[in-house]
């Protein structure tokens, strides 16, 4: 089954803060690198704190990352386009790799005549000067090495070159232990013999070099110089093994301050924007803050301030983004392998957050109807079976109700990225970021154990590679989304020859992606990256959802026709209508995939008419499920009446769209909630009743992003089952969350609250927030969050634990939360509280909503459908897998 | 012209002395002033000061018929002054050059002894020694004449205002007069005069509260004051009038009592004329109160010194010489409860006391008396408000459930309880805290004295239990910043977590820009922190807690250094002006000066560390209850050869505020009652004071008790019972019911029976023997250690006697050691003893009064609830009762100790009471039961007397040196003898009596108070202390010998006196007729160094009292040989 997450060993974010920039601002974004290899991406979200994106490595740990930005370009209209954001890593070898986020692969290494590359650092970003009208330059990195040699490297024209050898210090222990730039010209290194030497890369000359000195008593005579940053005003700041954190002045480079923040090593250290904060982290898992304050006589100092213990591991790396009015918090990362998030700004005022470590993407599949389990790590899947409720009850013995029946290893070089089980239980998808590969599976009539069968796929399509697959609910379709982010299909159909074999089509398709309009970004083609593909219950609707929000969409054409033939190629519509004139020209053309029209008993592939009127959403989606609708169209033997071909029209092929509706449950980052009918390319009514506010203040409560839902749909029961790390919740989407009167309260409370901002378009929060937790309960608040002033009489109570900047998000939260009317409808419609809920006590069914944080921490949740029970009768079965930690 | 007025102050010395043969009060007095005299006839201008009070005692046995005139011309000047009242006491004192204030005081004490005894000598009307002093302006000179103005202003109550008028007057008519002469002395004089007389006139009125018919008159007279005043006056001479009365009458009923030097030798005086009486001696030792000591410079000498108060004291200590030089003590019942500097003027201590009284004193003077009385309610003072109006205190006022701040006005209420307030920056700020707020306030123009102030109140989470505010100068050179001043404060909270906060000021912005950032959190407590504070300069924070552990925070570096293992857990730290002394107040009512560049100690003041009385209110059985009770007595007893010496069984802390913990008391304390001074204190059990003291399941490791102590007459051998149960926590789980965990810590309970052997040579008593578990359990229980009910010490030879809970008496002999023959020796040719048990005599049970109950009932109505054990006089009869429950007569059983046959068992002693004490006296055997007292005379074996007491706990106590026996009655004691049949004296201590001791010869009786303060009770003016010399009063002016150096007079009359008190031991043993029994030549070698130690106080005010002095010096001539005793 699936492993446990690997630890923690470096954190970078895109950007340390939000100043600085004189156009428009970059795109934040976390890297988090793992023991294993993997760089997660997250996206913090204004301290909503997702993980958008996974690049699977090679099982090397990362010891640094560092990000990037090309210089800005300005275009032809004078525009300025910002520089590309890049993200490059180590990993215990004498290369540096850069990293293509948008197919979440290796872009491209640089390795030199150097040994294994211990840490590295990137160049500040070239800042206009006024007076010197200067070509914007790239940043440089340096990169310092095992054996004292100090490299620079040239991200110059988007590439990735060694520039030259910086230094090479000789000796034993010269090992570069940790890099940082004190400017664009001069690099600063800490060293394994516990020196901190000072280059100037413009001469490569070494400017100073500073020593520790003799070790406390006890301590080894060598300390090595774990970390080192440089403040603001050029202090250079190093954590060393004997737990100080020494202050050096960056000028005359003379030792500040000693600080001791820890019992022993302290491995990483993060300083705030304004260089008044620093915290440390050490090896045994406390974080420290320390604070510059002024002393006598206005004499600036710094002093230890508190510490906490953040980690049940060592903190191994951390990361601070800090700005003025947003987010301000430092991420910390160890051996327990979950990014912990501390309030940076708010130190104190707000709760630390650990961050799930599970990954955002359920690693469990599911196949209800052959009750399998699906699930997989590195190149292994396990799949296993579920007892049925009757059968365990039967047994006298009690036994584990689950069943490994089969064990996948597959024969690939690099990690499974997806896995896809179809409902039925009998193909099962398994795709790396170059492979594709399609198994039947078998129930064997002599034991339990699956049979499994590999399928040919074609090789255009088995050598893709998928970064995401689907099939279709109906087994037919298997949607694969490749690591460029196109999305091909597979048809499955039986054997003719052996009818109890499934065959893939020797066809594939592939669908094209609407080209919408974006905003220009600094990850270039990230924000492209599909995240979440859905099917629809029938099969004939598929959705693509992407990082920045917006869905793509397609939809089946023509009914099925087992008569027609499996395979029939033509040239698109629309290439027939320009070369009608030209038929002859253009008929050679038809081998080119690109323009064919491929028609599968009859049916074929196109966009959504109605695609580009889908809303974008403000966040990526991370559920994207349509509602399950009762199949009503039935196969025909001759599915398409009315298309016959023709000599004139040889492919003839019917252009029906599916009929029926297609709604669309979204859920996004953000956790908003939309429902689309995606034919008509609207909100849905039900949508339109229950916008977001209408989720239960409960559910918006949670701070666990949500990971994937579970419909139980059954008669008229219209259940949705979500699911995070953390909870579970039930939400009864036949019926309104919300009546209407409350809701349309809701609307226009927020519409005035809005006003009051202004053109703020951010959805509205609930609190106030620097990115890390909540506000700390008053009991284990450090101060006190209050205070009563008193002036010629007059007094006022101040609350202290907001800061004037985040006043205006306050008022949302008052105008949201006084309304009584609001809570009053609240009360009337939720099932939990109060005396409505006691009132809906008696008649089953009538909760709109339920939660419970009874299960934790959930990798997944897949449902289950026991054939033997009559459908109606059915209630969710769902088996619930959990991670312990 | 010096040397007549010598000779008349001679004379009128003299005279009292003569005319009433009253030799030792007036011949001291007249020495001081001979030498004030001397001292000062030297410089010109000091001359017409003293001649002045020398005049007024001339005059005053002279004429006293010239009254009308004189208060005619009085009374213009007043009118004068009463005008222009409004000038504060402070502007004249500020123009004062300090030396001539010093001076000034020798005048003063001169005066005052003059006064006193004139006082003495001449008991007339108040009125009349007034006319007297309005006389000697008519008579003598024009510079008295404000004198005899002044005389009239000294009525209580009058008191600062109109100085300077006076003054001006005063210089006014000086340079009419003397014209030469500098004016500046004479106006000094005026006022030191005015000063003097007022401290007269209220030493006057304290003594009024010993005599009512004192009091009265002088009530009297101050109302006729009045009504003549309203008809000679204008109206607001009127009024102030009133006020007069009105403070007069206040001051009687709060009773501000006296100065402890003036108001005792005044009382002393008193007694020698009457015959002699039992008297209670002043209070002595005393809790130090949970207030922050105050460091000081004493203005005469420069010596720094430490002000600190106990309950009713308020205390000047000298941190040289480790040594009270002035103390000031309110009446009984009145106790203290803040106190601090006046921030302009730094030599007057404003004084808050619980009746909502306060006042000023000048603690630099000495005898000065309450200035400023005036009722304030408050709980807590803290000077340091700069401030154009009103004497810039800043008050604490209590209400229910919250705290006002009070200048002159009321400043703030705040919502919680404060407890403690503090202002810097001259008052810029000022921060006040109680356990769930803390309250800041900052003036709003720090340019001007207004006392407008921004008040912020900051609700706090976790409990703060000290405060410290230091106020950081910034750069000057940033000229942007508008208030240069930050405010860092550090906050201990319960939890053992310093919150450091930077700078508090931002939380007096505007609405929305007001912040407080977040604290820095030192961490190392593991218990509440009780006393923080900065030092100088702020780079250093001090903090100790419970752990017995002084922290010092190296705020720059987050280093910590400790000064661990002090013997007692820290309740305040103070550090001195110039940094470089510590003084921290901990928990075993000891005050301890470090000094901060070595953390070695420089002084110590270490109180009596009687245990605090413990409020139970847990409900247990009658039984048990009872037993807690009997081990919770004081185990005190008094060194038999150092009459002053007190021994008692202490805890290692005491907390000031929670009474519920039930401290266990492992160690001993030598309290030096005449001196008021701790000797030495050690350990007689284990415990884990300075250890970590949890058991792994975090509950406090319980250290044993203490339960009795008893001395050997030669006080050359100590015994101590010491009993340990586990805690009822540990047992628990074995238990179902309360009985059951009663019985099982019983199983294990521990008891040990410890002798230990007084070693000369280090100054320690070192343990002898040591005997497991003496007594078994009553009702044959085989499990633990029986309880010791009573341990009594043999009153002839070395011997102990006890009487544990089985119902058997033991008596405990010496017995040396011997192998092979030949007595061991140890180290200094000591022989080796070890104690044996030489006779158990078991005491027959009492009949069971036909009680047919259960075995397991009458099992535990065996343990007996109270055991008396007293030995006869000459150690040959043992006298032991028990009472049991089981029992209702109790039976005294008299045994004989070299036989150990019961010679007599007698009932009826009770009459049915459970009986409490009993003890021997000559030929009667005392019996104290619930309600009486008994007196049974054992040669005609029949009842003396029986004396019906008022109903609560009762003490005992015998003296067999003069014959007379004490009862304690909760507060009330009454002395007895034998032969008379009622009480010899009675007196209420309004104050619960926890122990009661006989003190040596005719030391009489020593009395302990749950407040940690002593008093004795004895036969004053008997006829063979007539002849003593009385010492000059304790603290006198030092500058004697510091400014002028010793004069010749003075010297001779030291001389004189120690040749009068070397001269006296022989005639004093004699008399007492111990030693000279012996006739062979071992009288004790007195060596110079124990003679120094008593003689040799180093300063001249710390000198003992001369009785205790001349004690001390026949204790050493007159202590019996020691091989002899040990025999």
């Amino acid at each position: 089954m699936w492993e446990p997450t690997s630890a923690i060993s470096a954190l970078a974010f895109s950007r340390s803060s939000d100043s600085g920039y004189n156009g428009a601002i970059p795109t934040l974004r976390l890297a988090v690198g793992r023991a294993n290899g993997d760089i997660e991406i997250w996206n913090p979200l204004k301290g909503q704190w997702v993980q958008e994106t996974v690049c699977l490595g090679d099982g090397k740990s990362v010891d640094g990352l560092a990000w990037t930005q090309d210089p800005d370009e300005a275009d032809n209209e004078g525009n300025v386009l910002p520089g590309q954001q890049r993200l490059f890593s180590i990993a215990s070898s004498p290369a540096v790799t850069e990293w293509d986020l948008a197919s979440s692969e290796p872009k491209r290494r640089s390795t030199g005549n150097f040994s294994e590359v211990w840490c590295f650092a990137a160049q500040p970003r070239w800042k206009t000067s006024k007076n010197v009208q200067d070509e914007p330059r790239s940043q440089d990195m340096v990169a310092g090495c095992g054996d004292g040699t100090l490299v620079l490297l040239s991200t110059a024209d988007n590439d990735l070159q060694f520039k030259r050898f910086l230094a090479r210090v000789a000796g034993k222990r010269a090992r570069c232990m940790c890099i940082a730039y004190q400017n664009r010209d001069v690099v600063v290194a800490g060293f394994a013999d516990s020196m901190i030497r000072i280059y100037d890369t413009r001469n490569n000359s070494q400017v100073r070099g500073m020593s520790l000195g003799v070790g406390l008593p006890g301590a080894p005579k060598n300390a090595f110089i774990w970390t080192i940053k440089v403040l603001p005003n050029g202090d250079i700041v190093s954590g060393d093994s004997n737990g100080e954190v020494r202050i050096w002045d960056g000028r005359n480079h003379s030792l500040v301050q000693r600080l001791t923040g820890h019992d022993n090593d302290c491995l990483d250290l993060v300083t705030s924007a304004d260089g008044h904060t620093i915290l440390s982290g050490s090896i045994d898992g406390r974080m420290s803050i320390y604070k510059q304050t002024l002393g006598e006589g206005g004499r600036k100092s710094w002093a230890k301030h508190s510490h906490r213990r953040a980690h049940s591991g060592e903190v191994k790396a951390m990361a601070a983004f800090d700005t003025k009015n947003g987010l301000s918090v430092v991420v910390s990362g160890g051996s327990d392998a979950a990014p912990v998030l501390t309030p940076l700004r708010e130190y104190g005022k707000e709760n630390s957050r650990a961050l799930s470590s599970l990954p955002q993407e359920p690693k469990v599949v599911g196949a209800p109807r052959a009750r399998l389990i699906a699930s997989w790590w590195d190149k292994e899947v396990s799949i296993c079976r579920i007892a049925r409720q009757s059968e365990i009850d039967d047994v006298s013995q009690p036994q584990r109700p689950r069943k490994l029946v089969a064990k996948l290893s597959l024969d690939v070089k690099q990690a499974i990225r997806s896995v896809s089980i179809s409902a039925d239980g009998k193909l099962l998808a398994a795709a790396t970021a170059s492979e594709v590969k399609v198994f039947q599976l078998r129930r064997r009539t002599d034991s339990d154990a699956l049979a499994v069968r590999k399928i040919h796929t074609p090789q255009e399509f088995a050598s893709l590679g998928a970064r995401l697959l689907s099939f279709s609910s109906d087994t037919k379709w298997l949607a694969a989304v490749t690591p460029d982010n196109e999305v091909h299909l597979a048809r499955f159909a039986a054997n003719p020859e052996q009818p109890k074999q499934l065959r893939c089509l020797p066809h594939t398709v592939e669908l094209d992606r609407r080209h919408s309009k974006r905003a220009p970004s600094t990850l270039h083609e990230y924000d492209r990256t599909l995240v979440r593909l859905a099917f629809a219950s029938d099969s004939s609707v598929l959705v693509a959802g992407d990082v920045s929000g917006y869905l793509d969409s397609w939809v089946l054409e023509g009914h099925e026709d087992l008569t027609a033939i499996a395979v029939d190629i033509t040239k698109r519509d629309s290439d027939k209508a320009s070369s009608k004139d030209g038929s002859d020209a253009g008929s050679d053309s038809s081998d080119d995939d690109d323009d064919a029209l491929v028609i599968f008993y009859g049916q074929h592939w196109t966009d959504n008419p109605a695609g580009h009127l889908l809303p974008k959403l403000d966040s990526a989606p991370l559920v994207l499920t349509f509602r399950p609708t009762v199949p009503t169209a039935q196969t025909l033997t001759n599915g398409n009446p009315g298309v016959h071909s023709t000599r004139h029209n040889p492919h003839a092929h019917s252009h029906a769209l599916p009929t029926g509706e297609h709604r669309l449950w979204v859920m996004t980052a953000r956790h908003e909630m939309y429902e689309c009918d995606v034919l008509a390319g609207r909100l849905s009514d039900w949508s339109r009743r229950n916008p977001t506010a209408a989720l239960p203040a409960d559910f918006r409560q949670i701070k666990d992003r949500v990971r994937d839902a579970v419909w139980d749909v059954v008669g008229q029961r219209q259940r949705l089952w979500l699911y995070g790390t953390s909870w579970v919740v039930m939400l009864d989407v036949g019926g309104d969350l919300m009546d209407a009167e409350s809701v349309a309260l809701t609307r226009k409370r927020r519409r005035k609250a809005k006003d009051v901002v202004g053109d703020s378009r951010e959805p509205k929060r609930l609190k106030p927030s620097s990115g890390a937790g909540d506000l700390v309960e008053s009991e284990r608040s450090l101060g006190p969050q209050s205070l009563t002033r008193t002036e010629n009489g007059h007094r006022a109570n101040i609350d202290l634990t907001r800061s004037e900047q985040n006043a205006d998000e306050d008022e949302d939260v008052e105008v949201d939360s006084d309304l009584p009317a609001l809570q009053l409808a609240r009360l009337r419609s939720n099932g939990s509280k109060g005396e409505a809920a006691r009132r809906d006590q008696g008649t089953e069914g009538q909760r709109k909503w339920w939660c419970t944080f009874k299960y934790r921490p959930i990798l997944g949740m897949v449902p289950l459908e026991d054939a033997t029970i009559p459908e109606e009768d059915r209630m969710l079965e769902v088996a619930i897998v959990e991670r312990p930690l | 012209m010096a040397g007549t007025k010598h000779d008349q102050n001679l004379a009128s010395g003299k005279t009292p002395k003569v005319v009433h043969d009253d030799g030792a009060k007036g011949s001291s007095k007249k020495r001081k002033a001979e030498s004030s005299e001397v001292t000062e006839s030297s410089s010109k201008k000091v001359r017409h000061r003293v001649a002045s009070p020398m005049v007024i005692i001339w005059n005053t046995h002279g004429e006293t018929d010239t009254e009308e005139p004189t208060k005619k011309r009085k009374r213009q000047p007043v009118e004068t002054e009463t005008a222009e009242d409004v000038q504060p006491l402070p502007t004249t004192n500020s123009v004062e050059p300090s030396a001539t204030r010093d001076e000034g005081i020798v005048v003063e004490e001169e005066d005052m002894a003059d006064a006193e005894e004139e006082e003495i000598i001449q008991p007339r009307t108040v009125s009349e020694e007034q006319d007297g002093g309005g006389e000697l302006e008519e008579d003598v000179e024009m510079a008295t004449a404000e004198n005899a103005v002044e005389d009239e202003v000294v009525e209580p109550g009058a008191t600062t205002t109109g100085e300077v008028s006076e003054a001006k007057e005063a210089e006014r008519a000086v340079v009419v007069k003397n014209g030469a002469d500098p004016s500046k002395s004479s106006t000094k004089l005026s006022k030191l005069q005015r000063q003097q007389n007022r401290k007269l006139e209220l030493s006057k009125l304290s003594l009024g509260e010993h005599e009512v018919q004192r009091e009265k008159a002088e009530v009297d007279m101050n109302k006729a004051k009045n009504k003549e005043a309203r008809i000679e006056k204008g109206r607001i001479v009127q009024e102030r009038a009133q006020e007069l009365a009105r403070e007069v009458k206040m001051f009687k009923r709060e009773g501000l009592a006296e100065t402890a030097v003036a108001g005792w030798h005044v009382k002393e005086v008193r007694k020698q004329k009457k015959r002699p009486a039992w008297s209670l001696s002043n209070t002595v030792a005393g809790r130090f109160i949970n207030h922050d000591p105050i460091f000081a410079k004493d203005s005469p000498t420069g010596d720094a010194v430490l002000i600190t108060a106990t309950d009713r004291e308020i205390l000047v200590l000298s941190v040289e010489t480790s040594l009270p030089v002035r103390t000031y003590a309110l009446r009984r019942g009145v106790s203290i409860c803040s106190f601090s500097l006046d921030n302009a003027d730094p030599e007057s201590l404003h004084i808050v006391c619980d009746n909502g009284l306060s006042f000023t004193w000048r603690w630099s003077a000495d005898g000065s008396g309450p200035q400023d009385l005036e009722p304030s309610d408050a709980t807590f003072v803290a000077g340091g408000l700069a401030n154009d109006r009103g004497p810039g205190l800043l008050y604490l006022k209590k209400s229910k459930g919250n705290s006002a701040i009070w200048s002159s006005r009321s400043l703030y209420t705040a919502s919680k309880r404060l407890d403690e307030i503090q202002t810097v920056s001259d008052g810029d700020y000022v921060i006040a805290y109680g356990p769930e707020a803390l309250v800041l306030g900052m003036r709003k123009d720090t340019g001007k004295k207004s006392n407008d102030y921004i008040w912020a109140e900051l609700p706090m989470s976790t409990a703060v239990t000290c405060m410290d505010a230091r106020v950081i100068e910034s750069d000057s050179t940033s000229k942007k910043d508008k208030r240069p001043a930050r405010i860092s404060l550090a906050v201990g909270k319960t939890d053992g977590k310093i919150h450091l906060y930077d700078d508090v000021t931002s939380v007096f912005a505007d609405h929305r820009q007001a912040s407080l950032p977040t604290p820095r959190v030192l961490h190392w407590h593991r218990e509440a922190v009780s006393a923080v504070k900065y030092s100088r300069d702020g780079s250093y924070l001090i903090s100790g807690g419970k752990e017995t552990v002084l922290v010092l925070w190296q705020l720059n570096t987050e280093k910590k250094q400790f000064l661990p293992h002090l013997t007692s857990e820290i309740e305040r730290i103070v550090v001195s002006p110039e940094g470089d002394r510590y003084a921290i107040q901990m928990g075993d009512n000891s005050i301890m000066v470090l000094s901060t560049s070595e953390l070695k100690p420089v002084a110590n003041f270490a109180g009596l560390q009687l245990a605090c009385p413990i409020l139970r209110s847990s409900p247990t059985t009658v039984e048990y209850e009872h037993e807690m009770q009997n081990s919770k007595s004081v185990a005190a007893v008094l060194h038999p050869r150092h009459a002053n010496q007190l021994l008692l069984a202490v805890p290692a802390t005491q907390p000031k505020t929670s009474t519920n913990a039930a401290e266990a008391r492992p160690f001993l304390q030598t309290f030096d009652t005449r001196t008021s001074r701790h000797v030495t204190r050690q350990a007689l059990t284990r415990n884990n004071v300075t250890d970590l003291n949890l058991g792994p399941e975090r509950t406090p490791v319980a250290p044993s008790d203490t339960t009795h102590v008893s001395i050997s007459d030669d006080g050359q051998w100590l015994a101590t019972v010491d009993e340990w149960m586990p805690p009822a926590s540990d047992v628990e789980f074995l238990t179902t019911s309360w009985e059951e965990l009663v019985e099982e810590r019983r199983k294990r309970r521990e008891v040990y029976l410890k002798i230990w052997r007084w070693d000369e040579a280090q100054g320690l008593w070192t343990l002898s023997s040591r005997v497991d578990a003496p007594h078994a359990r009553a009702a044959k229980q085989t499990q633990g250690a029986g309880r010791i009910l009573a341990l009594v010490a043999d009153p002839v030879s070395a011997g102990f006697a006890t009487l544990g809970e089985d119902g058997r008496v033991r008596i405990w002999k010496p017995k040396t050691r011997v192998r092979h023959g030949v007595a061991m020796k140890g180290d200094g040719d000591v022989e080796l003893v070890e104690w044996v048990c030489k006779r158990t005599v078991e005491l027959p049970l009492g009949s069971e009064d036909g009680r047919a109950d259960s075995p397991v009932d009458t099992a535990r109505d065996h343990v007996p609830l109270k055991a008396c054990l007293a030995y006869s006089e000459d150690a040959s009869l043992l006298a032991a009762a028990l009472t049991s429950a089981a029992h209702t007569t109790t039976l005294v059983h008299f045994l004989d100790t070299s036989s150990g046959d019961i010679k007599a068992t007698k009932s009826g002693f009770a009459g049915g009471e459970h009986l409490e004490h009993v003890g021997f006296l000559d030929r009667y055997f005392i019996t104290v039961v619930r309600d009486a007292v008994q007196i049974w005379d054992l040669v005609t074996d029949a009842l003396q007397q029986r004396m019906v007491l008022p109903s609560g706990a009762t003490l005992l106590a015998i003296n067999s040196a003069d014959g007379t026996f004490a009862v304690a009655v909760d507060s009330r004691i009454n002395v007895y003898k034998p032969a008379e049949t009622w009480a010899v004296h009675k007196d209420d201590c309004h104050q619960y009596i926890t122990a009661l001791l006989a003190g040596n010869g005719n030391k009489g009786y020593m009395l302990l108070f749950d407040d940690a303060t002593i008093r004795t009770l004895a036969l004053t003016g008997a006829p063979m202390r007539r002849a003593l010399p009385d010492a000059p009063a304790a603290p006198k002016a030092p500058e004697l010998t510091i400014e002028f150096g010793p004069p010749q007079d003075e010297r001779l009359a030291d001389d004189a006196e120690m040749a009068e008190v070397l001269a006296l031991p022989a005639a004093d043993t004699k008399a007492s007729g111990l030693i000279l029994d012996e006739a062979e030549d071992d009288r004790p070698v007195v060596r110079p160094e124990q003679l120094a130690s008593i003689l040799d106080v180093g300063q001249s005010f710390a000198m003992l009292p001369v009785r205790d002095m001349f004690e001390a010096v026949v204790g050493l001539y007159g202590r019996r040989p020691l091989v002899h005793a040990a025999a």
